[in-house]
């Protein structure tokens, strides 16, 4: 009953936003076309704070995993005659495996070896698919019409995909297995000491990570038809899913949401006209959050409540972005 | 593959190497892994093309306003944000050279449009024989360039108090400011050398290439393999480092062609990494 209780507030949360993120469905293409783009965002910066902010593992290379599934979808459609659906499960099951191959090399890596590792790794497969003639390289592949799915199924299965990866979240903050990937995330040595095998929790976390991101590339090339490398395997999705977690609150359950809403609806599509003051105004705000506002956004607004109900903080703070200050080496 | 292809990938490579010198200098002495590192090279070429156009000098005679401006600007930076993220870690500092790569890129597109620019200079296109082999000018003059750069900075870091305060900052920053170094001051000079080298490179470079307001982020990935190819705590190596993967790239190119250069190189510098996991950045410490 107490377990209950203490989820309840995370229950409601999530069945209210649900409901409201149904409302597009009713409305005209273009409110429908803005809450996808939203919702992608919120689900790629929520698959990045599987292994960034839950993991730890500071991964700039997840755009690739978006241009796999993308790719991997657009051929399943235009070479076979996989039905969509099974097309979108196939992209984000295939990708796994690569992951798994990815992590061998990664995880030998620490800090920002490991940064900068899967950096090359996103900008190989860029340089890699932009030649790629299977793939029509730099030409890209076009999905015919009667391939697709309609707007309307597209916005659900991304709402879906928007729930499964918010679960995944509160799967990470509350099982044994995120107790181990946030342990290995504070102190490898003493999970490793206390039996925790770090490698495979890290692996397991880039995978899961990497699927959510993977099937939602799959949506996005179902809703666009024509993709192409620069675009899909592009750099700036690594950029908007790290901006859109931090300023939320990296490491937290509603982080890579609020931070979707506040770059994205906030920013972005308001300044539209203005994309280079849009991304002056994120990068600034990035260097403000990281400076002023450790734990990002969420942390801000659940403080600022506290302070309203006049509750005491009832948890510890989560801890990435404050490791403890660098020993003398 | 010609002789005169590799002498000219090693000649590039001595640009890349001084492109590189900065980025090592910055993780060496504070453990920073600086994003914007390209950004800062792609602004010292955007100023120059600035000054050129309206003083209409040289591209190089440009540096001589350029550097110092670029060094000033990067200075602060690091003294009143970067140093105070330093000490929660790897992550906050590296967010926030990720935010300064956005705010740099998003300014230079404001004040210059997306649209390729190069530095217009006589010898641009211009060719001298080296030993029968047809080499480009610019290369011969941007790794001497390098050649000098290191020279200067192995008297600074060998020879000066403030080298001394810099290697003693690098090796432990907490005894340092007990021994009266003001290491915030150390670190925040460190990164405007840096940054100074970059935008001297960024000139040359711009100087050979056309660039962009986004063509930092290359430029970083082949500077980061130098890096990790060279090994920290040495100019010379770093130099040395560049004009191998110089040599390297060209020889990818007429093995694989031009378009898998780029692949090759990251794949190299994975390699490299998976090799030696904790980097082949010299001893450690």
């Amino acid at each position: 009953m107490n377990a209950v209780r203490s989820h309840a507030p995370f229950l409601v949360s999530l069945v209210a936003l649900t409901a409201i993120a149904t409302l597009p469905l009713f409305a005209g293409a273009g409110t429908r076309d803005v809450a996808f783009t939203l919702l992608s965002y919120a689900v790629l910066a929520a698959a990045w704070n599987f292994i960034g902010g839950f993991g730890g593992q500071f991964s700039l290379g997840n755009s690739a995993f978006v241009g796999f599934g993308a790719y991997a979808t657009a051929w399943l459609l235009t070479a076979t005659s996989v039905p969509p659906l099974a097309a979108i499960l196939i992209a984000a099951a295939a990708v796994i495996p690569l992951a798994g191959l990815a992590s061998f090399a990664l995880f030998r890596l620490h800090g920002v070896y490991l940064s900068v590792g899967s950096l090359a790794m996103a900008l190989a497969a860029v340089s890699w698919m932009e030649n790629w003639t299977v793939t029509g390289a730099s030409q890209g592949i076009n999905i015919s019409p009667d391939r697709s799915l309609p707007d309307q199924s597209i916005y659900l299965l991304t709402l879906g995909l928007a729930l499964l990866s918010t679960l995944g979240a509160w799967f990470l903050t509350h099982s044994d297995f995120g107790l181990c990937l946030q342990a290995v995330r504070d102190d490898e040595e003493a999970a490793t000491s206390v039996g925790v095998a770090a490698f495979a929790t890290k692996t397991a976390a880039f995978a899961l990570s990497a699927t959510v991101t993977s099937a939602m590339g799959a949506l996005i090339a179902l809703r666009q038809m024509s993709i192409e490398p620069t675009s899909m395997f592009g750099i700036s999705w690594t950029i908007k899913m790290i901006v859109m977690s931090v300023v939320g609150g990296i490491g937290t359950i509603w982080g890579p949401a609020l931070g979707a809403l506040v770059v994205y609806f906030g920013i972005e599509k308001q300044l539209e006209a203005y994309q280079d003051v849009a991304t002056l105004i994120t990068g600034l705000l990035l260097i403000l959050v990281v400076r002023f506002m450790p734990f990002g956004l969420v942390d801000v607004l659940d403080r600022a409540r506290r302070a309203i109900l006049r509750k005491p903080a009832d948890r510890a703070r989560p801890q990435l972005l404050d490791v403890a200050p660098r020993s003398a080496e | 593959m010609s002789a005169e292809t590799i002498v000219n990938g090693l000649l590039l490579g001595g640009v890349y190497g001084t492109v590189a010198i900065g980025l090592s200098l910055v993780f060496g002495v504070m453990r920073l892994v600086n994003l914007a590192h390209g950004e800062l090279l792609i602004l010292g070429a955007f100023i120059s093309y600035t000054i050129v156009a309206t003083l209409h000098v040289d591209p190089l005679v440009s540096a001589l306003i350029v550097v110092p401006l670029v060094a000033v600007a990067a200075y602060p930076l690091q003294r009143y944000l970067l140093n105070a993220l330093l000490v929660r870690g790897l992550e906050p500092p590296l967010v926030a050279t990720f935010g300064l790569s956005l705010v740099l890129q998003a300014l230079l597109l404001r004040f210059y449009s997306g649209d390729a620019k190069s530095l217009a200079a006589p010898y641009g296109d211009f060719g001298i024989p080296i030993g029968g082999l047809h080499v480009r000018a610019i290369y011969v003059i941007g790794s001497l360039i390098g050649l000098a750069i290191v020279g200067v900075l192995l008297l600074l870091l060998r020879r000066s108090r403030f080298g001394i305060a810099l290697r003693a900052s690098a090796a432990d920053p907490e005894t340092s400011g007990t021994f009266g170094i003001d290491v915030a001051h150390v670190y925040a000079t460190t990164f405007a050398i840096a940054a100074a080298v970059a935008s001297l490179g960024g000139i040359i470079l711009g100087i050979a290439f056309s660039f962009t307001p986004s063509s930092g982020l290359a430029y970083l990935l082949k500077a980061f393999t130098i890096v990790v190819l060279g090994g920290l705590g040495s100019v010379t190596a770093t130099l040395a480092a560049g004009v191998a993967l110089g040599g390297i790239e060209s020889v990818f190119a007429s093995l694989f062609g031009g378009a898998y250069r780029d692949f090759c190189i990251y794949a190299l510098f994975i390699t490299l990494l998976a090799i030696r996991p904790q980097g082949l950045f010299g001893r450690r410490r």
